[in-house]
């Protein structure tokens, strides 16, 4: 039997999720106590052995149906057949035909693929009945007989008794059942995103922006979001250890005061501290005082998604260090190179709510419109920023140089020449894009910002256009720095390397980071580290979340505090001081923040005694204390409950800054080899710091839509010459370094170049982060990475032969929108697909009046009643006056809204609403309306494709994640999707984003199909999914055209580790294998709201329900609430309703009745009339047309 | 050749098919009936860490219910109380009786005492008690006659039909709200100002549907309101 042809049953190996619906009524008193028990072996590890020890292995070589799918394909050693190659030409053929000018999802869709049209018709494609057991069905049934003859019995049991645990001592402001939200702050990169906590019990459950913090203002993204699963990750390190034993905490303090006390003679001269990148202030006086004490002593940074090109780059244009702010609300016209600003930069969150403030058709103003925004965007790899923007150019990163420069030229910028580069669409292309921008970036008004990841010149050449343009001071603003200490971190750890190779390190304090993995490959520091750490002279010691590389490799590991559990402060992209306020006590004694470490190192100089260092929150309260002169108490309690210092922001104090001459006179030199290879953060693990977290890896990235992987992203045509489809594997070779990886064919990337993302491969660090085969999830690009070509790379890339099967989901739960002419066994569905699916436009045709075309209705009589009353005063809702009766101010909540576009009955018949129904206005019957009517609106133009929501849903929600091979088989749980399509050519597609969640069908077809009725409607228009009454027919998600429905084929959620249960949200059940599930509108949370509302006699304010997904959007894109309701000021229609009515709106296919409650609005672009290529403005006008002509 | 059987045996057949239905509706029923009260383990005393007596607490001493049960006005769970609760009389009376030393341990360990759970919902149902509360329904509808009880048990079945009774005719159930706490109370005792006669629960009950807002049946039996 061979090892690689296994089966990944249940007691598989990458769950971390589940747990039980555990007491949401009991009022636990056990936040504080709990989990100290040393988890450690249990759980997560365990359940890994088992996969393999339990002999789940399985030969199906003989037994195995046609379909099945070996899983041992997943095995990378292993060379599996691949998929023919596609036929690259074919496909540009058909984009060139008429057919081309709809929506495409993939490049198989294109070619016409028998397997997509499978995939499209078969649910579950992937999956043969007989997928996960060799039995056949008549062995099943022997076998179930005996086990059917004796459930009768199970319903004999008693439920076992369950405990109430009251408190001892009940804490002030707790009221048990009843959460509470404290504010504090995540850092990632040395920059705080406010966090605002869900506490539940003394257990954060739920992680939300922070209203008043300037880097959040209620938004939140996917890692924030994530960071929730680290902090009950349950193989995160838990222990002191000393040499991978078992040590403590007091071992460890003894050790390093021994070998302190040897430094202090010495003036610190061998000891060296490396963290990093901090803004802490509190750290940051900490590590001075440390200086101060140790004057010899080093303190190095070094973060590898580095910004060190941002800092050389102000560097080499003002001579000192510069922080750049970027305001988008006061930018019409931007211009991104190679910038992906809407997720990587500090300021992402902000960024990216002014940025689509600028772009919100927010009425059917047309001249309100016409102030929308434009963004033109230069990249490599395609991102979410080029997938937003309205003018898209591939070019190669090394190329974005040469266009900087030319582009300053052709601005009349002083001191930089040269000619358009030759790459990307051709010469003419690229000099078409300088000219239209040297014309269109208008002075005063617009932005150019480049990606972290350009060399220093590039940053160099950015201000100084900037500056030219005049946007300094507005869009663009200058500050000191908001690092404690801006250094290039590269070569600040190549000096550590250098330092420890010569023998000068003594004693080295790693501090957070893990630099044994993730540092350039030429300074080889985790061999460095390992000879350090072997020679007992020495002493080293890193403090880390997870037992990681560098962990193993020095002789002393102290368990990280989560920022949850620990005191803190640290400092958002405008500079603003956040106090990181613990949610809980850490669940691991050992635990301590860098904070604590360093306080400890300085123990001696303060207290005499080393154990007795202070705690973070004495730390933190002290720095404080000590600069605030008078009321402490009463500034402490206002900035630990606002979550901020106030005033702390840069923003108000811009720095003058003048640009030097010849900055741009040393060009990055061109580096040899034919193909160019770029280094990027991961959209999921950024750095591989949450490479140990199931929510992300199992994320589908924005665009590529893989999950646990990365790959080597390569165009359409570079593929076509290397010969490779996607999951080829490659191999790429810098200097002497080489890697094998996965290609990944990428619509819309250039040619020549490959982009690899960093953060895989990990060795150390959990069995989430190493992967089904126990190898580490994906591949480790770091090996490829030096401290001279940390970003951009040159070097030879050829087809290494073997297939790796790489897993994404852009092919799942595919929405056939197929016209009725195009029906099954037609393989062409290109040209009917989406045609109801995604309505798109241009600022012009909207503003022109030519989109969307007003419809003629047609409107047969029905004796349906209506779904939900626009307008309570008419007369069949008397009714629903007298049953719910008035409110104490004489309103219903919803009797003096205004008519609107809406009829009587409710129903938007002006536009892209398909509506066939009129209703009589004389019922035989009054309607007993509910009071409220809940409804979802998604602006496609103001998604961004970040993923936030969906890891909110499934923090919120209790989703479970379920490993790759599951994925595989199109058993990812999401609840929330970003569809993604693509319009117009291979080399350059336009990419489009659609959140998609359940419709919550007025007229569902779940419903009627469910036998057991488990999904119903309620009065409200919830669309419900009853878990307790499920027998797991599927046949509602068989019937679900917009396939949200999913179903738990197996036991994915963990019901066995504590700490995992710990995290489940009490108010939402925890589902248990063979049961269906799916949005459920947070029900949750409105009910929660209804009862407040019921209590106090009111309707439910608008606001007062946010769903998860809503709540964490950057940038508002989703907006929930009901459809009946008006604003607080009791007149105006609630936000839902009015967008209900804005002309953009539209269902989903209209076409089937199904009359969603979700509605979206169709997407605006803003593109540069010359800059439109024949293909793109066929494709906009097709779109336009398009709307209405599928009807 | 012979009849094996009589012809009477025919009338003993269908007799036989007759009254083996007919026994075996009995025997369900009988079963149905025993389940009712034994399934679903009503009128059993629970043992509990502390011999707790309501009846004495509230009969004897006249303890309101929110006394103890703090939240049931604000929160799903209507509250425990924490053992300081109980050590506000108990450090002045019965300071020493050994039946409270579970309470003085909880309070010296900081351990809490374990008390067991007499009305065990499944985890799947969200019942809060505020709106409940809010809404008319008494602490006695559901709980019966706690202050009777010198150690609790379960007076109802707490079965899903049980609940839908109510939710599907409050009217039958609800009472003013100045009387949720008053474990004696009966619709007679409250005069219809309309007939100055005392009222029927029926009558009684509709006007509080009406005067609370209690939401439709159809509203209050959706699904959602307590499986989320």
């Amino acid at each position: 039997m061979s090892e690689d042809i296994k089966l990944i049953t249940k007691n598989g190996k990458v769950r971390l999720e589940n747990g039980a619906a555990d007491g949401h009524q009991h009022g636990h008193a056990d936040g504080h106590q709990h989990g100290h028990a040393d988890g450690h072996q249990h759980g997560h590890a365990d359940g890994h052995q088992h996969g393999h020890a339990d002999g789940h292995h399985h030969d199906h070589e003989e037994a195995a149906p046609a379909n099945f799918i070996p899983l041992g394909a997943l095995t990378r050693n292993r060379v599996v057949e691949a998929k023919p190659q596609l036929d690259l030409a074919a496909v540009r053929t058909k984009l060139a035909s008429s057919k081309g000018k709809g929506y495409w999802r993939s490049l198989e869709e294109l070619a016409g693929r028998e397997d997509f049209h499978a995939l499209m018709e078969r649910e579950f494609p992937h999956t043969a009945p007989r997928d996960m057991t060799p039995l056949s069905r008549r062995e099943f049934v022997r076998l179930m007989g005996a086990s059917l003859a004796l459930a009768g019995l199970a319903g004999c049991a008693f439920q076992p008794a369950e405990k109430i645990l009251p408190y001892v001592e009940q804490p002030e402001n707790l009221i048990p059942g009843k959460p509470l939200f404290y504010a504090t702050a995540m850092t990632m990169g040395g920059y705080a995103i406010g966090v605002l906590a869900e506490s539940h019990a003394g257990r954060p459950v739920k992680l939300e922006g922070n209203p008043q913090h300037p880097g959040s203002k209620g938004a939140s993204d996917t890692w924030t979001q994530a960071s929730l699963l680290g902090l009950y990750d349950p193989e995160r390190s838990q222990t002191v250890l000393r040499r991978g034993e078992g040590s403590s905490w007091d071992s460890f303090t003894g050790e390093l005061h021994e070998a302190l006390q040897k430094q202090r003679a010495k003036r610190g001269a061998g000891l060296r501290i490396l963290t990093e990148t901090v803004t802490s202030p509190t750290l940051a006086a900490q590590i001075s005082q440390l200086l101060t004490l140790y004057p010899e002593a080093r303190w190095h940074q070094y973060e590898p998604i580095t910004r060190d090109n941002v800092r050389d780059g102000a560097r080499l244009a003002f001579g000192e260090d510069v922080h750049t702010l970027y305001d988008f609300s006061k930018a019409d016209k931007v211009l991104s190179l190679d910038a992906n600003f809407l997720q990587e930069e500090p300021g992402r969150l902000i960024y990216a709510r002014d940025f689509i403030e600028k772009r919100r058709a927010k009425s059917t103003d047309v001249a309100a419109a016409k102030r929308m925004s434009r963004l033109y965007a230069v990249e490599s790899m395609p991102t979410i920023t080029g997938a937003m923007a309205d003018n898209r150019l591939p070019l190669r990163s090394s190329d974005v140089e040469a266009f900087a420069r030319a582009l300053g030229a052709a601005l009349g910028v002083s001191g930089l020449s040269g000619e358009a580069p030759q790459a990307g669409a051709g010469k003419d292309d690229v000099k078409k894009w300088i000219d239209t921008l040297a014309k269109d970036l208008t002075p005063g008004s617009s932005l150019v910002i480049a990606g972290a990841h350009q060399p220093p010149v590039v940053h160099a050449i950015v201000h100084a256009i900037n500056k030219h343009l005049g946007n300094v001071g507005k869009s663009v603003i200058y500050t000191a720095p908001v690092e404690v200490k801006p250094e290039n971190q590269a070569a600040s750890l190549k000096a550590l390397a250098a330092d420890m190779n010569a023998g000068t390190v003594q004693a080295l304090l790693i501090l957070g980071g893990n630099p044994a993995y993730n540092a350039p490959a030429d300074l080889d520091f985790a061999k460095s580290l390992e000879e350090l750490s072997k020679n007992k002279a020495r002493f080293t010691a890193h403090l880390g979340n997870n037992f990681d590389e560098t962990g193993t490799l020095c002789q002393w590991h102290v368990p990280e505090a989560h920022y949850l559990e620990t005191w803190g402060d640290t400092r958002a992209y405008d500079g603003t001081i956040a106090i990181q306020q613990p949610l809980i006590v850490p669940l691991y004694n050992d635990a301590r923040s860098a904070l604590e470490i360093v306080a400890t190192v300085l123990a001696p100089s303060r207290r005499g005694a080393i154990q007795t260092a202070a705690s973070g929150y004495e730390l933190v309260r002290e720095y404080w204390a000590g600069r605030q002169s008078g009321g402490f108490d009463k500034f402490w309690n206002r900035c630990v409950h606002d979550g901020i210092v106030k005033d702390t922001d840069v923003r108000r104090r811009p720095k003058n800054v003048t640009l030097r001459a010849g900055f741009a006179s040393v060009a990055t030199p061109k580096a040899a080899g034919k193909f160019e290879i770029t280094f990027r953060s991961d959209p999921s693990v950024w750095d591989g710091r949450f490479a140990n977290n199931a929510w992300l890896q199992e994320l589908p990235r924005p665009l590529t839509k893989l999950v646990w992987d990365n790959a080597a992203h390569i165009s359409p045509a570079t593929a076509e010459e290397l010969g490779v489809g996607s999951g080829d594997l490659l191999l790429l070779k810098i200097g002497d370094r080489a890697q094998k990886l996965p290609a990944w064919v990428m619509p819309g990337h250039p040619d020549h170049s490959v982009t690899v993302h960093l953060g895989y491969g990990r060795t150390q660090g959990g069995n989430v982060a190493k992967g089904e085969e126990g190898v580490g999830v994906g591949f480790n690009a770091y090996t490829l990475r030096t401290s001279d070509a940390m970003d951009i790379a040159h070097g030879e890339v050829s087809k290494a032969g073997g297939h790796y099967r790489l897993v994404a989901t852009q092919e799942h739960h595919l929405i056939d929108g197929s016209a009725p002419a195009l029906k099954p066994g037609q393989v062409d569905t290109t040209a009917g697909r989406s045609h109801d699916i995604l309505h798109s436009s241009t600022l012009a045709a909207f503003a022109s009046g030519k989109y969307p075309e007003p419809k003629a209705h047609h409107d047969p009589a029905s004796l349906y009643p209506p779904m939900w009353p626009s307008d309570i005063s008419t007369k069949n809702q008397t009714a629903e006056r007298d049953r719910v009766g008035e409110h104490p101010d004489g309103s219903t909540g919803s009797e003096k809204l205004g008519k609107g576009k809406f009829d009587a009955d409710g129903i938007d018949r002006s536009h892209s609403q398909d509506v066939e129904r009129v209703v009589p206005q004389h019922h035989a019957k009054p309607i007993n309306y509910a009071q409220h009517q809940w409804g979802m609106s998604v602006d496609l133009t103001a998604c961004i494709g970040c993923n936030a929501c969906t890891v909110a849903c499934q923090a919120e929600n209790n989703i479970a994640t379920v490993g790759k091979t599951m994925v595989h088989m199109n058993r990812e749980m999401h609840w929330l999707r970003i569809d993604t399509y693509y319009k117009g050519s291979l080399e350059n597609p336009t990419a489009y984003f659609q959140p998609m969640m359940c419709q919550h069908c007025e007229k569902a077809p779940c419903e009627p199909v469910c036998p057991v009725e488990a999904t119903t409607h309620s009065a409200e228009g919830i669309n419900e999914m009853t878990y307790n009454r499920c027998v797991g027919t599927k046949y509602c998600s068989n019937n679900c055209p917009y396939k949200v429905r999913r179903f738990n084929f197996l036991q994915w959620s963990d019901q066995q580790t504590p700490t995992i249960q710990m995290m489940r949200n009490p108010d939402v059940t925890v589902r248990s294998r063979g049961v269906m599930e799916k949005c459920t509108f947070c029900v949750q949370r409105v009910n929660a709201a209804r009862i407040q509302a019921e209590r106090e006699d009111r309707p439910v304010q608008e606001g007062e329900v946010l769903t998860a997904c809503q709540q964490s959007c950057p940038t508002n894109a989703i907006v929930f609430g009901n459809l009946i309701g008006t604003k607080a000021d009791k007149r105006t229609p609630s936000s839902v309703r009015q967008l209900r009515e804005h002309p953009l709106t539209y269902s989903v296919l209209a076409e089937l009745s199904t009359h969603p409650r979700v509605t979206y609005l169709a997407q605006l672009r803003n593109p540069h009339p010359d800059l439109v290529t024949e293909d793109a403005e066929a494709g906009h006008e097709g779109a336009a047309a398009h709307g209405a002509a599928s009807h | 050749m012979a009849q094996v059987f009589h012809r009477s045996s025919n009338t003993a057949a269908k007799a036989g098919i007759v009254g083996g239905l007919l026994g075996l509706l009995g025997l369900s029923g009988a079963v149905f009936g025993f389940n009712q009260t034994y399934g679903n383990r009503m009128y059993v005393p629970v043992e509990q860490p502390v011999a707790f007596s309501h009846k004495h607490h509230v009969i004897d001493d006249g303890i309101d219910c929110r006394y103890c049960h703090t939240s049931v006005e604000n929160a799903a769970f209507a509250g425990i109380p924490p053992t300081h609760t109980c050590m506000t009389c108990h450090s002045q009376i019965w300071s020493d009786s050994p039946l409270l030393q579970p309470v003085r341990e909880s309070l010296a360990t900081g351990k809490p005492i374990p008390w067991t759970r007499v009305h065990d919902m499944p985890d799947f149902v969200y019942f809060n008690h505020s709106i409940h509360v809010k809404k008319g329904v008494g602490c006695q509808t559901c709980h019966g006659r706690v202050d009777k009880m010198p150690i609790t048990w379960k007076e109802h079945t707490m079965t899903m039909s049980w609940c839908l009774d109510c939710h599907r005719h409050p009217e039958k159930y609800v009472r003013p709200r100045d009387a949720i706490y008053n474990m004696d109370w009966k619709a007679s005792d409250v005069i219809n100002p309309a007939t100055d006669q005392p009222y029927d629960q029926i009558t009684l009950g509709r006007e509080l549907v009406k005067k609370y807002r209690i939401r439709n049946e159809e509203q209050i039996t959706n699904c959602s309101v307590c499986h989320r």
